[in-house]
C-alpha cells in the first residue's frame, strides 16, 4: 500500500514537472519572438536577451541611434501584468529641459521617468484628464505648453503610457499587451500569450518620437533666437 | 457559445468576464484553501449546525462587500483595490492601515498553509509507518517543510516573470475536482457512509456559539473579493466587477456546503473542530488509497496555490506603500533583472516563518481574519464617504450598487458581530492587534508622514470633491 502510494506521487509530480518544464520552455520561447515582425525597421540592428527571456532590440532609425526594450509589469495589485514597449531615440541636447508625461498613474511605475522629476505641472488643455505632468522647471513648462498639440494627440491613444523628453532624448511607452486574465487568478502568472510587436505599431512609435525631436528643437531652436 | 447578462442595460460577455476554459474557477484557486483547513475550527466555537449558519451568514457579508467594492473600484481605473480607494477618498493615514491589513492578512494566509502543508507531510509520512535501522518509528517533523514552502515560493515570487507555471490550471482544477469526487463518494443519497443522524447534535453552546462560529465562518471566502477582480490598464473595469465576484461567492458557497456536508457526516464536531486538514481526515476515514492520495495532491495543490498568491499580493501591497513614501522607500526597488519588489518578498519571507513556525494554526487563522475584517470594516464607511463627496452623477459609475446604505449597514453590522466573536475566544490576539495598528499609525502620524507627498496621492480625474472636506 505505501510503496503503491508512493510511486503514484513519484509518476503524478513527474508527469507534472514534465507539463511544466516544456510550458516553460514554450513561453521563453515565445518572449523570443516578441520582436520578430519588426525585423528590418532599424538600421543596423543589434538583438538581445534580457535575464527575464525579453528581447531587446538597438539600432538606428530617423538618423538617431535607437533602444527599444520590452519590460513585464506585474507591480500593481488587483489588475492585470502589463507588457510595455519602451523605445528610447537618443538626441543629446544638453540645454533642454526634462519633461514627461503618465497616463493613469498609480504610483507603482517603476519604469517611469515622471515620477522622478521635481516640478509637478498642471496639464495644458487638450491633454487626457489623467496624465500627470511633471518637468525641471519653468522651461518644461514652457516646453509642455509648445507641444500640447503633438502630446494631446499621441496620448490620445489609450495604449501610450509614458512620452517623456530629457536632455539625452525622447522615450515612449506603449502598451505591447496585458497578462491573461485566468493565468493572473489562478497562480499570479504574467501570461501574454502569442503576441508580438506589430511592426506597423514600432514605425508609428518611433515615427512618434522623431516627430517629438523635431517639435522640441524647433522650440529650442526659437527660444534660443 | 457567448453567454451574456445585463446589468444596468450593459450587456456583459461572461466570458470576457472570466476568460475561456476559466469559467469554473474564477480565480477562486487562491481562496479554494479555505474548504481544505480553518473552517473546521468554527465547528469547534458552536458545533457543526453553527459552523453552517456561520457560513451562510458569512456568504451574505462578502456579498455585501463585493457590492460595495465593486461600485468604487469600478471608478478607481488606476487599479490597486481598497489600498488606492483609501488614498482616494479617505486619506494617507487611512491608506497606510489599509496597506497594512492586506499585508497582514496575506502574510498570515501564507503561514497558516504552511502550516497546513507541513502538518499534512508530517500526518502522511507517519502513516507509512517508515522505521530506522533499530526498527524505532520514524517521525517526520514539519517544521522543515514549513520553511521550505515559504523559501520556495518566495523564491519563485523572487524570480517573477522568468518563472512560468503554465499549467495552473491542472493544479487548481485538481484542488477543485478533490471536492467533488469526495462528495459522491460518501454517497450523499444514503445513509450508508455519512451519518448525520448520529453526528449532528444540535447546537452545543447555544445560540452563542453560532455567534461565535461567525470568526471563522469567514474563513471560506477570505480574499475572495481581490481575487475574483483585476482591472485592465486601459479598459474600466467596471462591467465584469460585480459578476465575477458574486459568482466566485457562489462557488465557494457551493464548495463550502459541500465541504461541510461530508465533514459534518463523517466526523464528531469535538474532532472536526480542532482537526487541521479535515478534508484528508475525511478521505482516510473513506478507507480509500486513490481518494486519499486525491483529497492529499488537493490539499497540497490548494495550500500552494494559496501561499504563492499570497506573497504576490502582501508584497505589491508592501512595494506599493513604499512607492507613496509610507514606509521606507528602500521597499519599493524593483530588481533589474527579474522586475520582482525583491526586497518587500525578502522582508515578508522572515514575518511568515515567524508566525509559522511559532503559532499554532487557529491563531495565525485569526490574525488573518482580523486582517481582512478590518479592510471591511473600513469599507462601511469608505463607501458612505464617497457616496458623499461623490454623489451619483458628479463621476462617472461602471456599476452602481443598489438600496445604499443598507448593504453598508449590514456590513457594518456582520462585522461587529464577527469582532465580538473573535473577542469570544481569542481576545487576547484582538487586543494585541489592534495595539499593533494603533502605534503603527501613531509611527506613520509623527513620523513617517512629513515623507508623504500628498500631491501625488490622488491620481484620479475626478472633480473636487463636495460638502467640506
Amino acid at each position: 500500500m505505501t510503496a503503491a502510494f508512493i510511486f503514484g506521487l513519484i509518476a503524478f509530480a513527474a508527469v507534472l514537472a514534465n507539463i511544466a518544464l516544456r510550458d516553460h520552455r514554450r513561453a521563453l520561447a515565445a518572449r523570443r519572438r516578441l520582436f520578430d515582425d519588426c525585423r528590418g525597421v532599424l538600421e543596423a540592428e543589434h538583438w538581445s536577451a534580457g535575464g527575464d527571456g525579453f528581447p531587446a532590440l538597438e539600432g538606428r532609425a530617423f538618423g538617431q541611434d535607437v533602444k527599444a526594450v520590452l519590460i513585464p509589469d506585474t507591480m500593481v495589485m488587483r489588475r492585470l501584468p502589463q507588457l510595455w514597449l519602451s523605445v528610447t531615440m537618443i538626441n543629446p541636447q544638453p540645454y533642454a529641459p526634462s519633461l514627461s508625461l503618465l497616463a493613469r498613474h498609480s504610483g507603482n511605475e517603476f519604469y517611469a521617468v515622471t515620477l522622478d522629476l521635481p516640478r509637478r505641472i498642471e496639464p495644458p488643455g487638450g491633454l487626457p484628464l489623467d496624465v500627470l505632468v511633471r518637468g525641471s522647471g519653468p522651461m518644461a513648462e514652457a516646453l509642455c505648453r509648445e507641444l500640447a498639440p503633438v502630446l494631446a494627440k499621441l496620448l490620445a491613444d489609450t495604449r501610450v503610457k509614458e512620452v517623456t523628453l530629457t536632455p539625452k532624448g525622447v522615450r515612449i511607452v506603449r502598451q505591447v499587451a496585458q497578462g491573461q486574465r485566468g493565468e493572473h487568478l489562478l497562480l499570479r502568472q504574467a501570461v501574454f500569450g502569442d503576441v508580438t510587436v506589430e511592426r506597423a505599431e514600432f514605425m508609428r512609435t518611433l515615427s512618434d518620437a522623431a516627430v517629438l525631436i523635431a517639435k522640441r528643437d524647433a522650440h529650442l531652436n526659437s527660444e534660443a533666437a | 457559445m457567448t453567454q451574456t447578462t445585463t446589468i444596468h442595460g450593459e450587456k456583459i460577455s461572461l466570458l470576457r468576464v472570466l476568460g475561456p476554459g476559466h469559467v469554473w474557477a474564477l480565480g477562486v484557486g487562491i481562496v479554494l484553501v479555505g474548504e481544505y483547513m480553518g473552517w473546521n475550527f468554527s465547528v469547534g466555537k458552536g458545533g457543526a449546525m453553527a459552523a453552517l449558519i456561520a457560513c451562510w451568514v458569512a456568504g451574505l457579508l462578502y456579498t455585501c462587500v463585493a457590492m460595495i467594492d465593486s461600485e468604487v473600484t469600478s471608478t478607481v481605473a488606476a487599479a490597486g483595490g481598497q489600498y488606492a480607494q483609501a488614498k482616494h477618498i479617505v486619506g494617507p493615514l487611512m491608506a497606510f492601515n489599509v496597506g497594512l491589513f492586506l499585508v497582514f492578512a496575506y502574510t498570515m494566509l501564507e503561514a497558516a498553509n504552511a502550516i497546513t502543508l507541513g502538518y499534512l507531510i508530517q500526518t502522511v509520512g507517519g502513516m507509512m509507518g517508515m522505521t530506522d535501522a533499530a526498527g524505532e518509528a520514524l517521525v517526520l517533523h514539519d517544521k522543515p517543510f514549513i520553511v521550505l514552502t515559504i523559501m520556495f515560493l518566495a523564491w519563485l515570487n523572487y524570480r517573477g516573470v522568468y518563472a512560468t507555471l503554465t499549467f495552473n490550471l491542472v493544479i487548481t482544477a485538481i484542488a477543485f475536482l478533490a471536492i467533488i469526487i469526495l462528495f459522491f463518494a460518501v454517497k450523499p443519497w444514503t445513509t450508508e457512509v455519512l451519518q448525520h443522524e448520529e453526528l449532528l447534535t444540535g447546537l452545543p453552546y447555544g445560540w452563542i456559539g453560532v455567534i461565535a462560529a461567525l470568526h471563522f465562518g469567514l474563513w471560506y471566502y477570505l480574499g475572495i473579493e481581490g481575487t475574483c477582480q483585476a482591472a485592465e490598464e486601459v479598459r474600466s473595469p467596471a462591467r465584469s466587477l460585480p459578476l465575477g465576484t458574486m459568482t466566485g461567492i457562489m462557488t465557494l458557497l457551493i464548495a463550502a456546503t459541500m465541504t461541510w456536508f461530508i465533514c459534518a457526516g463523517l466526523m464528531p464536531w469535538e474532532y472536526l473542530g480542532q482537526a487541521v486538514t479535515p478534508l484528508f481526515d475525511a478521505a482516510r476515514l473513506m478507507d480509500s488509497m486513490p481518494l486519499m492520495v486525491l483529497l492529499f495532491i488537493g490539499t497540497i495543490f490548494s495550500t500552494l496555490a494559496s501561499a504563492n498568491g499570497c506573497i504576490n499580493d502582501a508584497s505589491r501591497a508592501w512595494f506599493s506603500m513604499a512607492r507613496d513614501r509610507y514606509l521606507p522607500q528602500w521597499f519599493g526597488a524593483v530588481h533589474p533583472k527579474y522586475r520582482t519588489p525583491y526586497r518587500a518578498i525578502v522582508f515578508l519571507v522572515p514575518v511568515a516563518v515567524l508566525f509559522a513556525y511559532y503559532a499554532p494554526l487557529d491563531q495565525v487563522i485569526t490574525f488573518s481574519i482580523l486582517s481582512g475584517l478590518l479592510g471591511y470594516t473600513f469599507m462601511t464607511f469608505n463607501v458612505v464617504m464617497f457616496r458623499r463627496k461623490w454623489p451619483l452623477g458628479s463621476i462617472d459609475r461602471g456599476y452602481v450598487h443598489p438600496m445604499h446604505p443598507l448593504p453598508a449597514l449590514v456590513l457594518l453590522l456582520l462585522c461587529s458581530a464577527t469582532y465580538f466573536a473573535v473577542f469570544l475566544g481569542y481576545g487576547t490576539q484582538l487586543m494585541a492587534m489592534m495595539l499593533f495598528f494603533i502605534i503603527a499609525s501613531l509611527w506613520f502620524h509623527f513620523h513617517r508622514y512629513r515623507y508623504v507627498r500628498r500631491g501625488d496621492q490622488f491620481s484620479m480625474p475626478w472633480p473636487r470633491p463636495q460638502g467640506d472636506y
